[in-house]
């Protein structure tokens, strides 16, 4: 890491709950700006937890996250939105009442930080995720499981974030529109994007990030490369179902 | 009495225009519900307030007037009610939304009995729409075809507005899931707002035009929700085409029940609620 890195995110001890479950235990996590960090974790591990809190859908109850330095912590998820931190949910979460095209529009935002050349508009959507053009007009209930992810991360891009949270993009996928979709995550990292990814897919993972984090029972148990985790097989099996 | 034709067309029509009135005042109660997930029980007194205020305003400056005069003070008022009472309940659940909604009910017909009284009131069609003409041989009531116009156009221009522009996108959207809608950095709370103003105009458009041919009573709130409530159950929470059949198809069953069993009218509007929950418990246009 240069000096001339810039922290995008910076997670630091946050505790969440649902109801009265205490779900997060002082969860800290460091995002440089164009770095792509994995957060690796069997299910119900708190990953998705994590992204929640983020995004302001579960705010945690306690610790500080920070976004470009600014205390985020207590913000509303539409304003965290706002401020550039778009979730993609492993539900996906289409608008399935919405065609593709609206499902797209409905997200569009300009971003003042981005440059001109940066700029995600339909278009440039479409020619990262052909197959969404073709279909612009039909529900998006009806596509099938792979366009719907494709959807839900080309809906994100269409709001201009800074950060995106991926959660768990190829959950239920075929391995051929895995690899689709790891080519486009790729793609994402070439322009620069910023992204949280949360993985059970070892191998997907690995391919698209450098550092990574291990999740278990709400508390980071790992904190490294991929090739200090690969080296290291007490960890992979403890924590992870390779 | 002798079915031909004529009578059964003139039959429909009456009851066409009465089915509009019915998808006027339940497309608010369905999009209220499926947007915001409330289910407000006092939609019929935001109806029965407005047909009083028509009453007043109408007889006041004249029929014409109350026509815009009315929906826009309704607005007004559903505004009021939205930031200052239901905003509080979105959160608290369907017991909270009712004993709201319940206290709502209490005060505007508490308000109706002190401004009005408990006289009925009534209106007349204004001369312009006076009478029937001939059509085919068949006699139609100008005002009802007065009507079925104007709330054809109100609901050419909502489902317009709902399937062909931005807003309209994003009312459906959160309808759909509304946190994945905050989400993308939607302001959901002034979605809402709109929506809630929206949906006691139209429950007031709905008063006002049918203010000429009906009787206000107190009371007459309980008769409208239930009305309301059936066409949301038909049609599907949250869906505005899914309000248009269901309140044209309940108003023109009552209409020919009339006509064929008149002691059991009321029931077959029953047998359709019924067999679309056993059948269709999602209403016949839901989004899902
Ligand atoms: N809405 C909820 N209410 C109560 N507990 C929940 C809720 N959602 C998740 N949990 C619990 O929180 C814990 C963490 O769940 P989370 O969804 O964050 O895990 P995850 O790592 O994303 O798992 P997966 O890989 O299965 O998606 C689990 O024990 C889960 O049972
Ligand atoms: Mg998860």
């Amino acid at each position: 890491m240069t000096d001339s890195t810039k922290q995008i995110l910076r997670v630091q001890g946050i505790h969440t709950y649902y109801g009265l479950s205490h779900i997060l235990f002082g969860i800290s996590l460091d995002i440089n700006e164009g770095e792509v960090l994995c957060l690796l974790g069997r299910n119900g591990a708190g990953k998705t937890t994590t992204m929640r809190s983020i995004a302001g859908f579960s705010p945690a109850q306690e610790g500080m996250i920070y976004f470009y330095g600014e205390d985020i912590t207590a913000l509303s998820a539409n304003k965290i939105a706002k401020k550039g931190i778009i979730t993609a949910f492993a539900e996906k979460r289409v608008f399935g009442n919405l065609t593709v095209k609206e499902n797209l529009e409905i997200a569009r935002r300009d971003n003042p930080r981005k440059k001109e050349h940066g700029i995600w508009t339909l278009n440039k959507v479409y020619e990262l995720f052909p197959v969404l053009e073709g279909y612009a007009k039909k529900w998006a209930k009806n596509l099938s499981g792979g366009e719907q992810q494709m959807l839900c991360i080309a809906r994100a891009l269409m709001s201009n974030p800074d950060l995106l949270l991926l959660d768990e993009p190829t959950i239920g996928l075929a391995p051929v529109v895995v690899d689709d979709i790891a080519r486009q995550i790729r793609k994402l990292q070439e322009e620069g994007m910023s992204i949280l990814l949360a993985e059970q897919n070892f191998l997907f993972a690995s391919e698209l990030g450098i550092r990574c984090m291990i999740i278990d029972t709400g508390e980071i148990k790992y904190e490294g490369t991929f090739e200090e985790l690969k080296a290291n097989e007490s960890i992979m099996k403890k924590y992870l179902t390779v | 009495m002798e079915i031909n034709a004529s009578l059964l067309a003139s039959l429909v029509i009456s009851g066409m225009a009465r089915g509009m009135i019915y998808f006027l005042l339940s497309c608010g109660l369905t999009i209220i519900f499926g947007v915001m997930g409330v289910v407000n029980f006092a939609h019929g007194a935001f109806y029965m307030l407005a047909f009083y205020i028509t009453f007043t305003v109408a007889n006041a400056i004249g029929f014409w007037s109350s026509l815009i005069i009315v929906p826009l003070v309704m607005i007004l008022v559903g505004a009021v009610a939205e930031r200052g009472l239901f905003q509080r309940v979105y959160k608290s659940g369907h017991v909270f939304q009712l004993l709201l909604s319940v206290g709502i009910i209490h005060v505007i017909s508490d308000l109706v009995r002190l401004l009005w009284g408990l006289d009925p009131k009534n209106g007349s069609i204004p001369n312009l729409l006076m009478g029937c003409f001939d059509m085919f041989g068949m006699v139609i009531s100008k005002y009802s075809i007065f009507i079925i116009g104007i709330s054809s156009v109100i609901a050419v221009v909502l489902i317009t507005i709902l399937y062909k522009s931005k807003i309209g996108s994003i009312i459906r959207a959160c309808v759909y899931d509304e946190e994945m809608t905050r989400g993308l950095g939607i302001n959901v709370s002034g979605v809402f707002s709109l929506v809630f103003m929206a949906g006691i105009g139209m429950a007031a458009v709905a008063a006002t035009i049918a203010y000429p041919m009906t009787s206000g009573t107190l009371g007459m709130d309980a008769q409208m929700i239930i009305i309301a409530f059936c066409v949301t159950i038909i049609g599907g929470v949250g869906s505005i085409g899914g309000a248009l059949v269901a309140g044209l198809v309940i108003a023109i069953v009552e209409s020919l029940g009339i006509l064929v069993l008149p002691q059991y009218a009321d029931t077959f509007i029953y047998v359709i609620v019924v067999a679309v929950l056993f059948f269709r418990p999602q209403g016949l246009f839901s989004i899902e």
